[in-house]
């Protein structure tokens, strides 16, 4: 499976980014994912504006055959798992713990999980509100939260839902969903499917960007400038 | 029966007592009037077309007054399309109703009547009330709405021509198949200036099994005279481009020698600039010179309207937000930048000038290009020969019907059965279906297709057969959200202290840091803050090149110009010059004809050219852009269907381009099969970017047929959570829906609005059957450069994501 990965190595923790949008950390056998804005197409139905929400079943069975595939101990969510107020796709959380039994499933509180701590422990979820500190890495959902942090930790976020856009020659462009490995912080894609782009862009010769097309990941050249 | 004497006595005496005489189409009015008539008045602005149907309203009112039989309540309706003309028609009336003697209250109702007014209107509502399709919906969205209609004898539409190709005009067909029914009797009249299609314009605004109609058309001549103003050297003026600043010199004269000028642009963005380089001009018109568009406040827009009445001003720059209403007598000349792409557009700009009776309205055409050149002969004929352009009934438009459905649900519900018979008889739905009806009952009460319903959906309820919304929230929700103007994201932008400048797009505002300078109404703003949806500004000296832009559509070249167009070159080459645009373009179309060549009417000229940027294919079929986006998604798509590629395409209303990365044998794809009309929509359908169109469409649907609430006004932030990216939408359903009714929609506008799929279709049929005149050109030709400097962009793939990420990849590492 890890073949079609690709390594990124990082304060020396060995790193694979996952074309699913996910990020597997090998040494602690987890797996980290961000922005599952899980209970969206739902919440916009209660306010009766009619989406379908079969797309979430999919994304959570994928979360679930990656995590059996890898062989995972742990999933971390960096935050927005649930969109709003609560709503029945919250069941798909509840069956998704019980599906993946024998892994721990912790999750970095954001700025959309705004319901009662008792939901998630309820399902077995461990949720911290905090940044999460292990190893070299600090886990949050937004790094502008982070404030007067130990310099030799490296944040590792989420919540912009980073894109990359490319150009091509016949002056091609095209716009994709990307791991961004900056200087002072990562900001992984997001996970779920009723999310949008945001435009990131290479700040300095030191930032990684990886764009996901399709089944494969591929390191965009930071010496691409775009056409003015 | 016909106008009692009493009441012609009255009809004249009146038009004595203001010194005029009555037109005989005013006469006619008023016996069909009066005869129970509905019908569709073919007038032109300025011609007295408020009275011609005012008048036999309030005299049959006085007639009816005078024999003791009246109740209070309300009794006719006016619908105008721009709510800033309401308050003028009102006057109007009122003044009419005043002179007559009559007692009626005549009010205005649209956005912009405050609560306490509309309250007062439901309680004890006005005869007469002037008002909007939009306002029309808002009504019939209170409880009660049905006995407030009830005596309601008269619907009057104005600028029917303006509603009629709209969602707007959709609106009024539905609130027409209502009121029809809760008032039995009533009549319906239109007003329209002159288009291609009346007797259609007609048929679409009576629906079917329509009452005894008539069309009636205004027997008023208005002379129209055009002069295009033309560059000295055309060796020197741009090929490309859409400002003409290079001319303003050549306007200056004409502004100082005329009482009054409106300067017509084709954007607002194209206004601003102007406006400001104007001034620079001619620094001692400042106070005397004005700005007018759609972006800037209301305040500043009825400004500008009455100063204009007045002749307090000597020139405004404007856009298509003077096209219609208030008379400006004034006004003596009119300057239009830039081609108007279609000869109504242009006629009735030109009619803004001249109201004088017996004065000649003169419009001057200012080419942003020397192409532009070719267009102004192809009007000058078009004007002369009276080629008006028809203007295309919507159809099936699923979204509205939702939002109509919706609308009836909050204020006392509905039962389906009588709902679908009224819907039936309008233009719009005359086709719709069983199954589609029930799946649109299915979308408002499930959410999703009948067997599924999407969970916890929430909105319209059944109770013993009445279909009805009961949560508050949503029926707020859904009255806020009527209507169908879709407008882009947009921030207000306003002084310290409040007052209001206008709208900009949130997009531009993003691009900005606090103490940016940029131009905006005419005047250099500083960006102090951003607070929510509001942006707070100060006026400064600092100078900006920063102008916002507005997306707004680009309307494409007319069928009727585009053949006259084509006319023209045919003439050219056999070297028939008459006109003096032509003749101004010589040295340019000399050079065409060295480098490339200058087609025929029965020659479809080609051209190839290779540059750095790649292989470049040029078509120049000259029929408009939106046909040539179809054209270029179809060539592309069928070019490759063998050989997977990507091109990237170009295209303006004379011609598009398919530019490739890799060499491909254009002389042996260039067939008959490209031109085939068998399998078009297929094809096109085929085509990655026709997903592009559709989901844009589809932008619009999913806010009219209330997927998408865009907040509650007032509030700084957008309702929490509710945010949400149409795009993302359209992919869900796409996915999981693909049987939903707006996904069909989208893809369906997409194919008859977007591509003009109608025009594709004969514009194919006539470029199979001409001689195919392959140029390859070494040095981009006069023809080619506009579309190969243009940097606005689509692009078609049938190559795999990943292919084409790793090609663009490998080519930057090589760079």
């Amino acid at each position: 499976m890890l073949k079609e990965f690709i390594q990124h190595t990082l304060k020396s923790e060995e790193l694979y980014l996952v074309p699913e949008r996910a990020l597997w950390w090998a040494a602690s056998k987890t797996l980290i994912l961000s922005d599952l804005h899980l209970g969206k197409a739902t919440h916009f139905n209660k306010h009766g504006m009619a989406l379908p929400n079969l797309h979430s079943h999919k994304d959570l069975e994928l979360i679930c055959i990656l995590a059996e595939g890898l062989e995972a101990e742990r999933l971390l969510i960096l935050g927005d798992v649930f969109h709003s107020s609560y709503n029945t796709e919250f069941q798909l959380l509840n069956s998704l713990a019980k599906r993946l039994c024998t892994q721990q499933i912790e999750i970095v509180q954001g700025n959309h999980d705004i319901l009662d701590q008792k939901y998630y422990a309820d399902a077995g979820l461990i949720l911290h509100t905090t940044p999460l500190i292990e190893g070299p890495f600090i886990f949050v959902h937004d790094v502008k939260e982070l404030k007067n942090v130990n310099h030799d930790l490296y944040p590792i976020s989420g919540h912009i839902h980073p894109g990359i856009r490319l150009y091509g020659k016949g002056r091609q462009s095209l716009r994709l969903p990307c791991f961004y490995f900056g200087e002072r912080y990562a900001v992984l894609p997001a996970y779920g499917s009723l999310t949008g782009l945001h435009t990131v862009r290479h700040e300095s010769d030191q930032d990684k960007i990886y764009g996901i097309a399709g089944e494969k990941i591929a390191m965009i050249p930071n010496t691409f400038k775009s056409p003015k | 029966m016909s106008a009692p004497p009493i009441m012609l006595d009255r009809f004249h005496l009146w038009f004595k007592n203001r010194k005029w005489k009555p037109f005989a189409f005013q006469e006619e009015l008023l016996q069909l009037y009066f005869e129970g008539y509905s019908g569709l008045l073919n007038a032109p602005t300025g011609s007295g077309k408020t009275y011609a149907l005012g008048l036999p309203l309030l005299l049959d009112a006085l007639f009816k007054f005078q024999n003791g039989k009246v109740k209070r309540g309300i009794k006719a309706i006016w619908i105008t399309p721009i709510r800033a003309l309401a308050p003028e028609i009102e006057v109007s009336l009122r003044n009419a109703a005043n002179e007559l003697g009559l007692d009626w209250r005549i009010e205005n109702r649209t956005g912009d009547t405050s609560a306490k007014d509309r309250a007062k209107q439901k309680k004890s509502p006005p005869e007469v009330l002037v008002t909007t399709p939009e306002s029309i919906h808002v009504l019939m969205a209170q409880k009660g709405y049905a006995d407030f209609f009830a005596g309601l004898e008269c619907i009057i539409v104005d600028e029917w021509h303006e509603l009629l190709s709209t969602k707007r005009g959709v609106q009024v067909e539905l609130a027409l198949s209502r009121l029809k029914s809760i008032a039995p009797g009533l009549r319906v009249w239109g007003i329209s200036a002159t288009i291609g299609n009346l007797d259609q314009a007609a048929e679409v605004l009576l629906g079917e099994d329509p009452p005894r109609f008539k069309i009636v058309t205004a027997d008023i001549q208005k002379k129209l005279q055009m002069e295009t103003i033309l560059p000295n050297e055309i060796e020197r003026y741009p090929w490309a481009g859409h400002l003409g600043l290079k001319l303003i010199q050549k306007i200056i004269p004409i502004i100082e020698n005329s009482r009054s000028t409106l300067v017509f642009t084709n954007t607002r963005g194209q206004a601003e600039i102007w406006y400001q380089q104007l001034l620079a001009a001619h620094p001692d018109w400042a106070g005397q010179m004005a700005l007018h568009h759609g972006s800037l406040s209301a305040e500043t827009r009825v400004w500008v309207e009455s100063a204009l009445h007045e002749g307090r001003l000597k020139l405004v720059v404007c856009t298509s937000s003077l096209d219609l209403g208030v008379d400006f007598r004034p006004v003596e000349t009119v300057i239009q930048i830039g081609s108007p792409k279609g000869v109504s557009r242009f006629a009735q700009r030109a009619g803004r000038s001249g109201h004088q009776p017996g004065a000649v309205s003169k419009i001057y055409l200012l080419p942003t290009n020397a192409l532009e050149l070719i267009e102004a002969a192809a009007l000058k004929e078009a004007l002369k020969e009276k080629l008006y352009e028809s203007r295309i009934p919507v159809i099936r438009a699923f979204d509205v019907l939702i939002q109509y459905l919706v609308t009836l649900a909050v204020s006392d519900g509905f039962y389906p059965a009588q709902i679908f018979k009224e819907v039936k008889q309008t233009f719009c739905y005359q086709s719709i279906n069983e199954s589609e009806w029930s799946q649109l009952l299915a979308f408002i009460t499930t959410g999703g297709e009948t067997l599924r319903a999407y969970e916890e959906y929430a909105k319209v309820e059944i109770v013993d057969g009445l279909y009805k919304v009961n949560n508050k929230r949503i029926a707020m929700q859904h009255r806020l959200s009527i209507g169908t103007i879709s407008s882009e994201s947009s921030m207000m932008v306003s002084y310290r202290n409040g007052r209001r400048i206008g709208n900009i797009e949130e997009y531009f505002i993003s691009r900005l840091k606090i103490g940016d300078v940029f131009s905006f109404s005419g005047k250099n703003l500083e960006l102090l803050m951003i607070r929510g949806m509001q942006v707070f500004v100060q006026n400064t000296s600092k100078k900006s090149s920063m102008i916002p832009s507005w997306n707004g559509g680009r309307m494409p070249l007319s069928s009727q110009v585009s053949a006259l167009l084509r006319k023209k070159l045919d003439l050219y080459v056999d070297g028939d010059i008459t006109d003096i645009e032509m003749e101004t373009l010589v040295p340019l179309l000399e050079l065409q004809r060295e480098r490339s060549a200058i087609p025929h009417e029965h020659e479809l000229l080609i051209e190839k050219y290779h540059s750095k940027e790649g292989y470049h294919l040029l078509f120049y079929p000259f029929e408009g852009r939106l046909a040539h986006e179809g054209m270029a998604m179809l060539f592309a798509y069928r070019m490759t269907k063998l050989k997977p590629a990507t091109f990237s395409i170009s295209m303006n209303d004379y011609g598009f381009e398919l530019l490739t990365d890799q060499p491909l044998d254009f002389d042996a794809l260039i067939n008959d099969d490209l031109f085939d009309t068998k399998n078009l929509s297929d094809d096109i359908f085929g085509s990655t970017n026709y997903t592009e169109i559709a989901k844009r469409r589809f932008r619009d649907i999913a806010a009219i047929a209330g997927l998408i609430f865009k907040g509650f006004p007032g509030k700084m932030q957008k309702t929490r959570h509710l945010q949400a990216n149409s795009g993302l939408f359209y992919e869900v359903f796409n996915d999981y829906d693909k049987n939903n009714l707006l996904l069909k929609q989208a893809l369906e506008e997409a194919l008859y609005f977007q591509l003009e799929e109608m025009r594709l279709r004969k514009a194919l049929n006539r470029m199979a059957a001409q001689d195919k005149l392959m140029m390859e050109i070494e040095r981009p030709s006069p023809f080619s450069f506009p579309l190969l400097v243009d940097r606005m962009r689509e692009k078609l793939s049938n190559e795999s994501v990943e292919e084409r990420v790793k090609k663009m990849i490998r080519e930057m590492e090589a760079s």
